[in-house]
């Protein structure tokens, strides 16, 4: 029976997927949506129904494996089509299939007027099967079968309106830095095998808690090529530069993947192999520093911005980044709660912004918005809980999961006082985007052309964005810190964290007073609500502000409009020598390899004609030889 | 089942092709041979054995006894394989091409096949040159008679650069069998009798005669697989030749190639191979980062495609010369897999430049908007190109990496680089020939690019082997697996007994 419903997890989607694959040029939107929706629904109900006995159950007994049949089988490596659904993956699971449940039926009236549905939709089926890979293998190789194939399915989707050969750009972009991850991941995956001798998850958590010192600087080379792996698909320094692209893509594949669900599993692989990574502080030191810088990179870039998506984009990257501190401080199950929060307010916000972009036909530039507010009262209101939740607006769920990462990169013992003030700084930045996104957006004064007549969206739109802003409410309550539940809500048990307790655990925390810690958390909310009423009066009360201060400090707004010109570096640094590299080598190839094959055989032909005029054909010249070439054998023999 | 049926059935064909009096009664013939070759190799397959790794179905005949020469032919795990793709490949293109091509053409590909399962089957190396060399011959007539514009220049360079690799071989196999006459008392071109050789090697000099013997066989053999240096007949080969050619060049013809070093190289000169392997390694991984960087800059398709088999040639040197089982299974693997992939991809090529007479990317553009089945076919055997897992290319490069970076972490590093590079040129032809606007080529014509139902089915027929190889490589493993625990084990005191003749 358990067996019937892990496996029906995966056969929903890829069923799904398959059935709109073979009529992919049917044009009814709802009947294709309709089958993608119940797919993902069937699969997050089948994952429900493994995963509530888990509640009663004692902790160490919350696990299922099921087997297929093996894929690689050699003498000591051995690879099946194995999966494990323990507390981790279920999370990560219901996330997966519950988010994509509601982006699934967001979709059917967001793609009402594509003429290719059910490709798209058979897509969308593809990357939750992906996904579903990705997250419940038990096994490192099978992960990066999911790994890869979820960013197949981004490709796809990125350019799924391929006509316009720049959003084909991005989806290339995409799959090419995705790579440049993906190599590191199978480095750190050797490394792991070779340390280890085994893929398998739970072999190796065994196995990493009897390692010997000596081993420890190959695994922390093997941990170093891992994060670049997951660095690619989290979309961190140095290689975050697709996902900003990625915005080319449907919005609702925006939220599902760029948002929700792929991009984090990077952190997802680290979690998975926590009992590894903290055998190595001086990587999870690494994992931290390139956390925080990207998390404030993303932000300084976010707050000058025009189009609503890229700010998002630079949102999700910089969110990302807090995920990273999480781990990189050790504490495992709070970078799985922001995972858990984020995704809900993230896909809620990315699905605001469709519907907006939906009703302005298009439309993305904030700076032509305005006044949305009254014309989308759904839209507006749920968007605003995802605004209150990201910005950290006291028990909203944001506010849970971001306190707790700043709590723990102050007292965790691999944290530090700048690592804390670094991301309160980032909290603050945050609050500022985010306020004049919504400023710009909803509030305000009406910019858009008189023709363009915003509207709410049907229910296939708003009834997503009510349930993802419910949730995006209430979700921090699944994990509520210690501080709080003890001093104000009661005793509430935190779920989050007991449940992960053997899987991901957090690292123990250096011990501070109450008073202390609510003085954190004072500062942040603090540094975020003073942000947020700047953003407010620059953008609402005093709209000549924004233009005075940009024109003031010019560099700095240029340097942030521009996102730092790294595209425009990594072009120049990489992309064009390697072009003018490849060029030359094509040359070289066929101008002097190849020619030396030419200068062989013509050196022949010479050397042949060369001799040729001993061959004249003259009778008296062939007697002279003979006579000349007797005089030589006698004159040998008289030598002799 | 007899090896020697197999191997002239393809002649008997033809011959029997002589008393047909119509045209089309002709062609019937022809592709009735190639169908009821592919089934005799299908009934090979299913009486293997694959729990040994002895000689099986072994004949043996006395030729030239003076020189200890036989006509000696048997099957094992490291043929096995490639027998299968021979007849399989051949049996795709006649089914395309049976009633589009002239007679002569068809023929030539039949003794190619002949020739191609000869050299798969020869346990003797005299016979193995010959059908080496026979098989050279109907390929030159295939690019030079029906190829493209410069078609008489490729068809010579081809011919040429290869006959000068085969003067190596026969260089070689002279001196070993003087090496027989030397140890064993007699002339011997039995490769049993070459593998219980015991070839003075000493460390350190190329002039020790296991070393040069080594590298002349290498040598043979490294230009057709192609190496680089060695490789520059290869582009313009492919480029010229017709389609059905250049899918025998790339799935078949460079195999012979790698399976040289499996069944030759490898267990003949083990000293030498293992003391000079890492020069073959960094060729290898030089290779593959020089075949994809030159790759990614080619305006012509098939020059593209043909440098990415090159690339891909130098995963599977890296793989042969880690000497462990993951890299010698991966060599394996992605030969059989590149065997598929990349004549799957040349034909593609070939389909559409018969239609719009260019193959160069810039006329492209578009194309996923009129020729929506071409474009999903080509995308999966890109996927598979790029070693997308759960596809064919995936499992031979995953091998022969983990492979190498057992031997040593720093050629991993290296090698890596070609799993981005790989990704690189493949995505961007794809961008540049199947997205964006509609070209002007083909926006306005009445021309139908897409796929007709005969190709579809060739194509998905090959899709379907790049999934199965991708996702149940263990049953293609199963054949190979014994063999090749063999050669790894046993490759320094390498030896192969005879099975008795299964019934």
């Amino acid at each position: 029976m358990q067996n019937l419903f892990f496996s029906l997890i995966f056969i929903f989607p890829l069923a799904g997927f398959f059935i709109n694959a073979i009529r992919w040029n049917s044009k009814k939107v709802q009947l294709s949506g309709f089958i993608a929706s119940g797919a993902a629904l069937g699969s997050f109900v089948s994952a429900l129904v493994l995963l509530l006995p888990f509640l009663s159950q004692d902790a160490s007994e919350r696990i299922i494996n099921i087997y297929f049949f093996n894929w690689l089988e050699f003498e000591f490596l051995s690879v099946p089509f194995g999966f494990v659904l323990d507390s981790l993956s279920g999370i990560m699971t219901l996330v997966i299939t519950g988010v994509g449940t509601l982006i699934h039926i967001f979709s059917i009236s967001y793609m009402s007027g594509d003429d290719r549905p059910a490709k798209y939709f058979s897509y969308l089926n593809f990357f939750l099967f992906n996904m579903l890979i990705l997250v419940l293998a038990d096994n490192l190789l099978l992960t990066f079968v999911g790994w890869e194939g979820v960013g197949l399915c981004s490709y796809l989707l990125i350019g799924f309106w391929f006509s316009d050969i720049q959003k084909a750009k991005a989806g290339m972009k995409a799959f090419i830095v995705n790579r440049i991850g993906d190599a590191g991941f199978l480095l750190g995956l050797f490394g792991l095998f070779s340390i280890f001798g085994s893929l398998n998850y739970a072999e190796i958590s065994v196995a990493a808690a009897n390692t010997s010192p000596e081993t420890w600087g190959v695994l922390s080379l093997a941990c170093l090529f891992l994060f670049i792996g997951a660095a690619g698909k989290s979309a961190q320094i140095p290689l975050f530069v697709w996902l900003p692209d990625a915005m080319a893509g449907p919005t609702p594949v925006s939220a599902l993947i760029h948002a929700a669900t792929m991009v984090t599993s990077g952190i997802y692989l680290i979690v998975r192999l926590s009992s590894v990574f903290i055998l190595v502080p001086n990587i999870l030191h690494i994992i931290a520093t390139v956390g925080v810088i990207t998390m404030l990179l993303a932000a300084s870039i976010a707050i000058t911005q025009k189009d609503i998506k890229k700010v998002l984009a630079y949102s999700t990257v910089s969110q990302l980044g807090y995920m990273f501190i999480a781990v990189g401080v050790g504490a495992f199950s709070v970078a799985m709660f922001h995972l858990i929060t984020h995704a809900f307010f993230k896909a809620l916000m990315f699905l605001g912004a469709g519907s907006v972009i939906h009703s302005m036909r298009g439309e993305q530039n904030m700076d032509k918005m305005g006044g949305l507010k009254k014309y989308m009262p759904i839209t507006y209101y749920t968007f605003l809980m995802g605004w209150l939740a990201i910005i950290g607006t006291p028990f909203f769920s944001g506010f849970f999961s971001k306190d707790e990462i700043l709590f723990y990169s102050f007292a965790s013992p691999l944290g530090h006082p700048l690592l804390w003030l670094l991301s309160v700084l980032g909290a603050g930045l945050t609050a500022f985007y985010m306020t004049r996104l919504m400023s710009l957006t909803f509030w305000g004064k009406e910019k858009f052309d008189s023709n363009v007549k915003p509207h709410e969206g049907d229910k296939f739109i708003t009834i997503p964005l009510i349930i993802l802003s419910i949730l995006s409410i209430f979700a921090g309550l699944i994990s509520v810190p210690h501080l709080i539940s003890k001093t104000m809500l009661g005793h509430i048990p935190n779920f989050l964290q007991n449940t992960l307790a053997l899987i991901a655990p957090n690292i123990q925390a250096i011990y501070m007073s109450p008073a202390q810690e609510f003085l954190l958390m004072f500062a942040s909310v603090f540094v975020a609500g003073l942000m947020a009423a700047l953003a407010f009066v620059f953008y609402i009360k005093k709209t000549s502000l924004p233009k005075i201060l940009s024109n003031k400090f010019k560099v700095i707004y240029n340097l942030s409009l521009s996102k730092y010109k790294i595209d425009e570096g990594y072009n120049k640094i990489i992309v064009l020598p390697l072009q003018y590299i490849s060029k030359s080598l094509s040359d070289m190839d066929k101008l002097f390899i190849d020619d030396i094959t030419f200068k062989l055989s013509n050196f022949v032909q010479k050397l042949g004609s060369g001799f040729c005029f001993l061959q004249n054909g003259k009778l008296q010249s062939y007697a002279f030889y003979f006579v000349l070439g007797l005089g030589v054998i006698v004159g040998c023999f008289f030598i002799t | 089942m007899s090896l020697s049926l197999l191997i002239f059935f393809p002649l008997i064909g033809i011959f029997l092709s002589f008393f047909v009096p119509s045209l089309y009664g002709k062609r019937i013939v022809l592709f009735s041979t190639a169908v009821i070759e592919f089934l005799l190799s299908v009934k090979l397959l299913f009486a293997f054995n694959t729990q040994t790794a002895a000689l099986q179905f072994v004949e043996k005949q006395e030729w030239i006894s003076s020189f200890g020469i036989s006509y000696f032919l048997g099957v094992d795990g490291l043929s096995i394989g490639l027998v299968l793709l021979t007849s399989f490949l051949t049996l795709l293109i006649f089914i395309y091409s049976w009633k589009k091509r002239e007679l002569s053409f068809l023929s030539a590909f039949l003794i190619l096949e002949l020739a191609l399962m000869g050299s798969f089957l020869s346990i003797d190396a005299i016979l193995f040159y010959i059908f080496f060399e026979i098989s050279l011959l109907p390929m030159y007539f295939i690019v030079g008679l029906w190829g493209g514009e410069r078609k008489i220049y490729a068809s010579y360079k081809l011919l040429i650069y290869t006959l000068a690799g085969s003067l190596f071989m026969l260089l070689g196999i002279i001196y070993m069998m003087n090496l027989t006459k030397l140890e064993l008392g007699n002339f011997s071109s039995n490769l049993l009798d070459w593998y219980k050789l015991d070839i003075p090697f000493i460390a350190g000099t190329l002039f020790s005669t296991q070393s040069l013997l080594f590298f002349i066989f290498s040598i043979a053999f490294a230009i057709k697989i192609p190496l680089f240096p060695l490789h520059t007949w290869l582009p313009d080969a492919h480029v010229e030749a017709p389609t059905e050619g250049s899918m025998m060049l790339a799935g078949l013809m460079l195999k012979l190639g790698v399976y040289g070093f499996f069944r030759f190289v490898l267990p003949i000169f083990p000293e030498a191979s293992q003391y000079w392997g890492w020069l073959f390694i960094f060729i290898g991984v030089l290779g593959i980062i020089y075949a994809s960087l030159i790759a990614m800059v080619q305006t012509d398709i098939k020059k593209l495609i043909a440098y990415s088999s090159i690339a891909h040639m130098g995963y599977v040197i890296i793989g042969l010369f880690s000497f462990n089982i993951f890299g010698l299974t991966g060599a394996y693997y992605q030969m059989l897999a590149h065997g598929i992939t990349s004549s799957a991809l040349f034909f593609m090529v070939g389909l559409i430049y018969y239609k719009t007479k260019t193959r160069q990317i810039k006329d492209y553009g578009g194309l996923a908007s009129v020729a929506p089945y071409f474009s999903i076919l080509f995308f999966i055997f890109t996927c598979a190109s790029m070693a997308v897992p759960l596809t064919s290319g995936f499992v031979g490069e995953f091998l022969i990496l983990i492979g190498a970076f057992k031997l040593s972490p720093i050629i991993a590093y290296f090698a890596v680089l070609g799993v981005i590079l790989g990704a690189s040129y493949m995505l961007i032809l794809y961008k540049k020939v199947f997205f964006g606007k509609i070209s002007t080529l083909y926006k306005d014509t009445s021309l139908n690019l897409d796929l007709c139902l005969k190709e579809k089915y060739i194509l998905v027929i090959l899709a379907v082997v790049v999934f199965s190889m991708g996702i149940f490589p263990q049953i293609f493993l199963k054949y190979s697996n014994i063999s090749l625990q063999h050669l790894n084990k046993n490759y320094q005191n390498y030896n192969l007994s005879l099975e008795q003749e299964n019934k």
